[in-house]
């Protein structure tokens, strides 16, 4: 699956960074859960999860929230479904109001069947400049999360320090 | 209950795994990789049961990074059809 909005996503540069953090492996992520639980409290979020942009797919990589089971089976959805892709051509955290207004999302299954509504998300940026994934809150309903924004690029900031220091503590 | 359609995702298919395969490492290294993947798995190509391309897709992701990646997004779209077909109405 080809999104010519962001080309970003077959990067072979960005791909292998993603490959190196080990950002696409299936393991569990402990040291995030704080982290998400910070979101979803200071945000006020159903949701927040931290997710990870490969090529054709995003994956969770921490989250909290009733996920449908069929997503927390999949751990992940096609990439065509992921919010934080903007991210990758943005590079700043950014928020949306409301999804069922908003062109690129509003036939988004997440939206018109699982019922997202809002969102506010921020960047995973390496240490090299790449853009791995987002740090994201969510909600079921139209809302503005504009104050919260610094703070959420703190909390992804911190999520990818912990990212890269996992992956140094794995090779050594 | 929601319908399956109104996911938008189709049946996966061996052609379409094998281009997104051919995007990232390029159409003969994805050709002969998947090919070989399909050989150690004792399969034969086409493969066309979602169960068995989720088998390949396990396989392409031992053999290299960018293979890891793209065979871990295969991963993702296959269950995420096999979960739909399950949970949703046909």
């Amino acid at each position: 699956m080809r999104l010519p909005a962001y080309p970003q996503l077959h990067d072979p540069g960005r791909l292998r960074e993603v490959a190196r953090l080990g950002v696409d492996r299936e393991v569990e992520r402990a040291y995030l859960a704080d982290i998400v639980d910070t979101v979803a409290d200071r945000l006020d979020a159903p949701f927040a999860i931290v997710t990870g942009l490969l090529s054709d797919a995003q994956v969770f990589l921490a989250g909290r929230g009733p996920v449908p089971a069929w997503i927390a089976e999949v751990g992940g959805t096609p990439i065509e479904w992921a919010f934080c892709c903007p991210l990758l051509s943005e590079r700043a955290a950014r928020t949306v109001s409301d999804f069922t207004t908003e062109p690129e999302f509003r036939d988004n299954p997440l939206v018109t069947v699982e019922g997202i509504r809002s969102y506010a998300g921020a960047p995973l940026i390496s240490g090299s400049g790449l853009v791995l994934g987002g740090l994201c809150a969510l909600d079921v309903r139209p809302r503005q999360f504009g104050t919260h924004l610094a703070e959420l690029q703190e909390l992804a900031d911190e999520v990818v320090r912990r990212i890269e220091a996992e992956a140094e503590a794995s090779a050594a | 209950m929601a319908r399956i359609e109104e996911f938008g995702q189709d049946v996966p298919t061996e052609k379409d795994a094998v281009k997104a395969l051919a995007d990232l490492i390029g159409p003969q290294m994805a050709e002969g990789l998947w090919g070989l993947s399909v050989q150690a798995l004792g399969l034969h190509r086409p493969v066309t049961a979602p169960s068995d391309l989720r088998r390949v897709a396990e396989h392409v992701m031992e053999v290299g990074e960018l293979s890891r990646v793209a065979g871990r997004s295969l991963k993702v779209r296959i269950i995420t059809y096999e979960a739909l077909a399950r949970t949703v109405q046909a």
